[in-house]
């Protein structure tokens, strides 16, 4: 089990909760950024290229208490910026859980050892671990030599101790899944709980058809690394998800599932794009122009976009929505994608319904690491 | 008689090509509205401090981090939000205020793209490792 029985029965209920009260729109994970700042200088990171004054910002434990009592979520993601940085993390995360929260704080480790002794071991706390890959991989990804090193020795002393490890990988384009697999087998044999993927967010001006190609090369290589898995491989995410990734699955993005408060507010319309602010929660469901977002709306900023932060929502959404996905679930956790149908080697994602609704004009060609992507002028290859 | 309203025709042809096509290029009326639009535009996605001056001649420096283009309930109109360097205020800006917005800051994007880094580490590998003195 990925996950701990708690941890899924508080979500199923918090689901479940959200459908019989009929809202149609609701978060199931907050991505509380609570600083920019980083300790890393990935080349593209759109999240650390911000004047001084802005870096030096921090969201107090106050403000991040409130932005999650404002949206009621049961998970609460921890990226930023590096966390570990934060004055105040040790309150932040303590106040979390005492809210009974399951706190994911995403880091890239590099402070990890040094700070463990600040947090406790819990159910409700996981230290996420930003590793894009082996060695080689990860260095070249974070533009620095000696974090993977750096990054498992923490990972391997906060096991030691007692705490949930999860690690958070984004694949681009180029990926090789014999390498990925490997990296999995790696990351297994430390002893990780679960490990979490998502593909890197692409965007650009070619023309609909070369969209079509990304999403179905996005396809091909998750095909490709999840097709005959380890039996030991544990993911840390939906296994509908998985299957949306390998092209089993055709799902429609949900932006509002994993919404992003930081120190301008609440971003719309998602953890990756960056078009403006909403001051509270509320404003920020009942403003945002969502029809104008997800694969189908036919916004070329969504056209290549399977990010987790989009549609791992979606695939939890229906997992409680009807009984055939609820079953499946059920079967690829217990029996992993062994149980899955063979890969269809035929299959395409359906081209988008219209391509008429856009949002502005965009420079494109821009990837990061684990950060996102705010603004439209450095779209391309960030996490979800 | 037709030669001449031929050439004529052609006159007052040239002339209306002038002016629906022509006098434009000449004169470039500017729309301060969509100057002003796509001065926001560019404002919000720089990645460094700009000045926006209000028509009443006040300068406001910050980074612009919010456009919202139409009446919300936070302001029935147009307008930015920034958060003012060296103080802890955000400020909204209804858009009908601004005369002008200059980007001022240094842009902390500029040279940090992905491409840009994959590019310098190739140069450095071809880089001999110890280059001889010259
Ligand atoms: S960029 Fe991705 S996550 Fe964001 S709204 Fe578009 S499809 Fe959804």
């Amino acid at each position: 089990m990925p996950v701990p029985i708690s941890q899924a029965y508080t979500v199923a209920r918090y689901v479940i909760g959200q459908k019989l009260a009929g809202r149609k729109r609701y978060p199931l994970v907050l991505m509380l950024e609570p600083l920019f700042q980083c300790n890393l200088e990935c080349a593209g990171c759109g999240k650390i290229q911000y004047p001084d004054h802005v870096l030096k910002r921090r969201l107090s434990p106050e403000q991040c208490f409130k932005a999650v009592e404002e949206c009621g979520v049961p998970i609460v993601s921890i990226p930023g910026g590096e966390p570990l940085i934060h004055p105040e993390i040790q309150q932040i995360v303590e106040g979390l859980i005492a809210r009974r929260k399951y706190v994911y704080l995403c880091t890239n480790a590099l402070l990890l050892k040094r700070r463990l002794d600040l947090f406790t071991p819990s159910k409700y706390l996981t230290f996420s671990i930003h590793l894009d890959g082996l060695e080689p991989e990860h260095d070249h990804a974070v533009c620095r030599e000696g974090t993977y090193k750096t990054a498992t020795e923490a990972a391997r002393e906060a096991l030691r101790r007692g705490f949930r490890v999860t690690t958070n990988t984004t694949l681009f384009e180029g990926a090789d899944p014999v390498r990925v697999r490997a990296f999995f087998d790696e990351m297994t044999a430390m002893g990780v709980e679960g490990m979490m993927m998502s593909p890197g967010y692409s965007y650009s001006h070619a023309p609909d058809q070369q969209h079509f190609l990304v999403r179905n090369r996005t396809r091909e290589l998750f095909s490709k690394i999840l097709s005959d898995p380890n039996p030991k491989w544990a993911f840390n995410q939906s296994p509908l998800f998985l299957e949306f990734l390998m092209g089993r699955q055709d799902f429609e993005c949900t932006p509002w599932g994993m919404v992003t408060y930081n120190i301008f507010g609440w971003q719309r319309p998602c953890y990756l794009l960056d078009e403006g602010y909403a001051p509270t929660f509320r404003q920020l469901l009942e403003e945002t122009e969502w029809s104008r977002y997800g694969y189908h709306s036919g916004n070329p900023k969504c056209a290549n976009c399977m990010v987790h932060s989009g549609y791992e929502a979606t695939a939890v959404d229906a997992t409680f929505s009807s009984f055939k996905h609820f079953a499946r679930t059920v079967k690829l956790t217990l029996f992993g994608f062994k149980a899955s149908r063979p890969p269809d080697p035929g299959f395409k994602f359906k081209p988008p319904l219209d391509g008429t609704a856009t949002t502005g004009s965009s420079d494109p060609a821009r990837r990061g690491c684990s950060a996102l992507q705010p603004r439209e002028r450095e779209a391309s290859g960030v996490k979800g | 008689m037709d030669h001449d309203f031929s050439i004529f025709r052609r006159l007052t042809d040239f002339g209306a090509w002038l002016l629906r096509r022509g006098l434009p290029f000449i004169f470039r009326p500017s729309d301060p509205m969509s100057d002003l639009t796509e001065a926001i535009h560019k404002a919000y996605n720089y990645r460094g401090d700009v000045t926006v001056t209000l028509k009443d001649g006040v300068e406001i420096v910050g980074f612009l981090f919010n456009q919202e283009p139409r009446a919300t309930s936070r302001c029935p109109e147009a307008f930015v939000e920034m958060l003012i360097a060296g103080s802890d205020e955000k400020k909204l800006i209804p858009v009908s205020k601004i005369a002008r917005i200059e980007l001022t800051g240094e842009d902390s994007a500029a040279g940090k793209s992905w491409e840009e880094w994959i590019v310098k580490q190739e140069a450095k590998k071809k880089a001999p490792e110890n280059p001889k003195p010259v």
